[in-house]
């Protein structure tokens, strides 16, 4: 079972593609543990309703393409800091098993009420046609949308990292991730800062459920969970708390994936997701603090 | 301009604080002592926010602090260099003073305050754009009551600035807060250290599990016979 | 002013508890003969419910292990006595692929359920001895993982499973007696352990672990225990509930299901059996009776209800939350 190159090629900006949904979605998940050590296993079903919004503001012809994007990316930022009002903050200073089931019933609530607004069936969703192109380099050719999601993240985390480094309310993220107490001795507003990091959040898991969508050219209420667990396990391997960390982290996890389904006789590619919980708990074991956390951190 | 009246501080069950009052006048430099586990700590977390009395009022320039959110408790003037300097160390020593400036307008100049903190701690400017993590004890003290100062306090809270320090660094760290006593600043100085803090401070209290034991001007309570036996060896 | 330490001081005392069994053998013997298959179906559902979460609270309500892993060893269970009750004329039609030695055994339901357990035992134990270690977030999705992976593994291994489409016609041995007798040993078993130098033990563990350690309380030990006794009776529940259902398939056994345990033991109250008890009793009873029935669209005052499938789980999750928020230790949690 040999491949062309040009095979292994297409699957490595596969890779790419998948690996940057996770990053996107990984992302927005370590900047909200990094705060307030909490998972917000909602965090994947945000990646199901900015799909659904996008493709129902275009089935509905009410708005052109990049617009029905942009009410989406505010539509699913006002559903995180609705979520994190709701939801989280009435339980701030509450032990983690409170959180972790509410977080868990937060998600579960969002996928039943999608549920029974939408159809439990899978709907089509199609980007633009110009993401559909493919190009020619030579002999190869390949779908140029896993190019466009590589840009798109690549940009948006370079945005992000300079948000995090240069600005006033990056910095004071960084303080309250490394030291709370200390960050709020320092006149840190506990709920900006939380607000901040739930919007970016987000707005990062609205682009990836559309990239997502647009890549896999379907979405039902479902579709966000496993990859926001998969994103999850991302940012752990990356070291939760750190930014690049999760973008790291969600490159192997997509690239794994990939090279997994790529490597192995085709009945066994249903096994992929075992493999992603087996790397979390290897991980878990090995050095739980990720790839580039750091090892003081008792949490786990 | 700061008067605490009989606050009880509760963690969970167990009472920390009991009944305590004191009070800190404009210019003064007091010195609250006590052996571990006495509420020094306490005492200064609640003042910031961090914790809240169960009963019991804090008077801070007009305003009550126990109904005031800590980062208001901040831009209000207070200032605290936490137990532990507790810097933050994957910043920079320069993101650390400007996170203790959080506070402050956009349109205040940092640069010059920055430049005092410095002539205060020279070696912090030549590490100014290391992470605070490689400093020694000694320079993250520093830096944690520079980090405090930059907010342009009115009230100063220092816990524990000399714990673990070596001779010579305590003694350069009580050099700096006289600097500090002697430009102005209001100090509130928690400390097991008694022997030099008293001798730098106005007034002491001294706190034993939770109670206020004792109260009055340093030179008197440096001579006490009390004093001398529990905490200075004498 | 609570009605719960009422209740409990209520059911505290001995001759209390005797008597509450008693009633409750009555009743139920009274319910066999009365009611009709659809009720009697909901009240074997409650009890295996029962079974499930008084397992739950002893992992997670009192070793204090959040698991989600009781909905994969619920399908342990459930795929082993599926499999090795499964009438043997009808097996190789069936399960065509399935290995020659597998096709031809059939066994008594004891022995099946027994062996459904061991096998979440072993399960547990090794994914235990892996995890165990860990707290809090990393802790439930490791064992959130357990149940994904079984999932998959369930939906993909067709020859042994059927995949999706699940394996139907199992044998209907699920009674009354067969769950009300297991619920109790459970309760006991539960309880015996909970009173125990053990349950102290893992009492210790779930204040401070640290403390506890330091006082060679051996933590992993100690959570083996509550984690394999939980998964032993979570895969007998599991097998009671596909032989009531008398179908199996994965999605049944997905983290939603886990959720809906924990859902139960958090409502009810997640320290005390007694709380799970009301949890399971009161969250089959309200879904199954009611909301089910609103899913599926009824009439109500002459207006007709559209299909709302979702409703209940909707309703439940938000339940769940406002009972965090407002009462975290849930209805009769200590």
């Amino acid at each position: 079972m040999s491949y062309s190159s040009e095979y292994w090629i297409q699957q490595f900006f596969n890779g790419l593609g998948l690996g940057s949904i996770y990053a996107l979605t990984a992302v927005g998940y370590t900047l909200v543990y990094g705060i307030l050590r909490l998972i917000n296993f909602a965090h994947g079903d945000l990646l199901m309703i900015s799909a659904y919004t996008v493709a129902s503001l275009i089935g509905f012809h009410l708005l052109p393409y990049p617009l029905a994007v942009a009410a989406a990316l505010v539509f699913v930022a006002l559903i995180g800091l609705t979520i994190e009002r709701l939801a989280y903050r009435p339980l701030r200073g509450k032990p983690e098993e409170t959180t972790l089931v509410t977080s868990l019933a937060v998600s579960i609530l969002i996928q039943n009420l999608a549920l029974m607004i939408l159809s439990p069936q899978p709907r089509a969703f199609s980007l633009p046609s110009f993401f559909s192109a493919t190009i020619r380099m030579g002999s190869v050719s390949f779908p140029l949308i896993n190019i466009i999601i590589l840009l798109i993240t690549a940009i948006l985390l370079w945005m992000l990292t300079l948000m995090i480094k240069k600005t006033k309310i990056g910095i004071a993220m960084r303080a309250s991730a490394e030291n709370l107490q200390a960050a709020l001795l320092m006149g840190v507003n506990l709920n900006s800062i939380v607000r901040t990091a739930f919007v970016i959040g987000s707005v990062l898991a609205a682009v990836a459920g559309i990239l997502m969508a647009g890549r896999y050219g379907r979405i039902d209420p479902f579709m966000g969970f496993v990859p926001g667990l998969k994103a999850f396990v991302a940012a752990v391997i990356g070291g939760i708390g750190s930014i690049h960390g999760a973008a790291v982290g969600g490159l192997i996890l997509g690239f794994g994936e990939i090279l997994f389904v790529a490597m192995l006789p085709p009945d066994l590619s249903a096994f992929k997701d075992i493999f992603v919980f087996l790397a979390l708990i290897l991980m878990l074991l090995v050095k739980p603090s990720g790839l580039f956390g750091r090892p003081a951190d008792r949490r786990v | 301009m700061l008067k605490v009246e009989n606050i009880n501080v509760y963690y969970d069950q167990i009472h920390v604080l009991k009944n305590v009052s004191f009070e800190v006048r404009r210019g003064e430099l007091v010195a609250l002592l006590g052996s571990n586990g006495a509420g020094k700590t306490t005492t200064l977390r609640t003042l910031s926010g961090l914790i809240r009395p169960r009963t019991g009022t804090i008077q801070f320039l007009d305003h009550e602090l126990t109904r005031t959110p800590p980062f208001k408790i901040v831009s209000l003037g207070l200032a605290h260099s936490p137990e532990g300097r507790q810097i933050f160390t994957q910043l920079t020593i320069l993101e650390n003073l400007r996170m203790g400036a959080y506070t402050r307008k956009k349109s205040d100049r940092l640069q010059d305050d920055i430049e005092w903190i410095y002539s205060l701690f020279p070696v912090l400017k030549e590490r100014e754009k290391l992470p605070a993590g490689a400093l020694s004890g000694g320079e993250q003290q520093m830096l944690a009551i520079g980090r405090a100062l930059m907010s342009k306090p009115r009230l100063l809270l220092l816990d524990e600035p000399s714990l673990g320090l070596a001779p010579l660094m305590v003694g350069k760290i009580f050099e700096v807060i006289r600097t500090l006593k002697r430009n102005g600043i209001t100090i509130l100085l928690v400390e097991q250290n008694a022997h030099e803090a008293l001798r730098i401070a106005d007034r002491a209290y001294v706190l034993e599990t939770g109670f206020i034991k004792l109260e009055g001007k340093a030179a008197d309570l440096i001579q006490s016979p009390e004093i001398q036996k529990a905490y200075l060896g004498g | 002013m609570e009605p719960a330490p009422a209740i409990r001081k209520w059911t505290d005392r001995a001759s209390a508890k005797w008597l509450l069994l008693a009633a409750v053998i009555v009743l139920l013997a009274i319910a066999n003969f009365t009611l009709s298959t659809y009720y009697l179906r909901i009240i074997n559902l409650v009890g295996v419910n029962i079974i499930l979460v008084v397992s739950l609270s002893l992992t997670n309500g009192f070793a204090g292990i959040f698991s989600l892993g009781h909905a994969g060893f619920m399908a342990v269970g459930a795929y082993t006595t599926a499999l090795l009750t499964y009438p043997v004329q009808r097996k190789p039609l069936l399960f065509p692929n399935m290995p020659e030695w597998l096709q031809f055994v059939e066994l008594p339901f004891v022995a099946a359920l027994l062996i459904g357990g061991l096998l979440a035992v072993l399960c547990s134990l090794l994914i235990g001895i892996c995890v165990l270690k860990l707290h809090g977030h990393y802790l439930a999705v490791s064992t959130l993982g357990f149940t994904v992976i079984v999932n998959i593994l369930a939906a993909n291994l067709t020859d042994f499973t059927r995949g999706s489409s699940g394996i139907s016609g199992l044998p209907p041995f699920t009674d009354m007696w067969w769950v009300y007798a297991i619920a109790a040993i459970t309760i006991y078993v539960v309880w015996r352990l909970l009173h125990s130098a053990y349950g102290r033990a893992m009492l210790a563990i779930r204040e401070d672990d640290l403390a506890a350690e330091a006082m060679g309380v051996g933590i992993v030990k100690h959570k083996l225990l509550s984690f394999c006794t939980g998964a032993f009776f979570a895969a007998i529940g599991g097998s009671l509930y596909g032989h009531l259902i008398m179908s199996i398939n994965p999605n049944m056994f997905s983290y939603s299901m886990a959720f809906g345990l924990v859902l139960m033991l958090v409502i009810g109250g997640s320290g005390s059996i007694a709380g799970a008890i009301l949890g399971a009793v009161l969250l089959t009873l309200i879904p199954e009776l009611l909301l089910n029935k609103l899913e599926r669209g009824i009439e109500l005052f002459g207006v007709r209800l559209p299909q709302m499938y979702g409703l209940s789980q909707v309703l439940m999750s938000l339940a769940l939350i406002f009972i965090i928020i407002l009462r975290p230790k849930g209805l009769l949690g200590k």
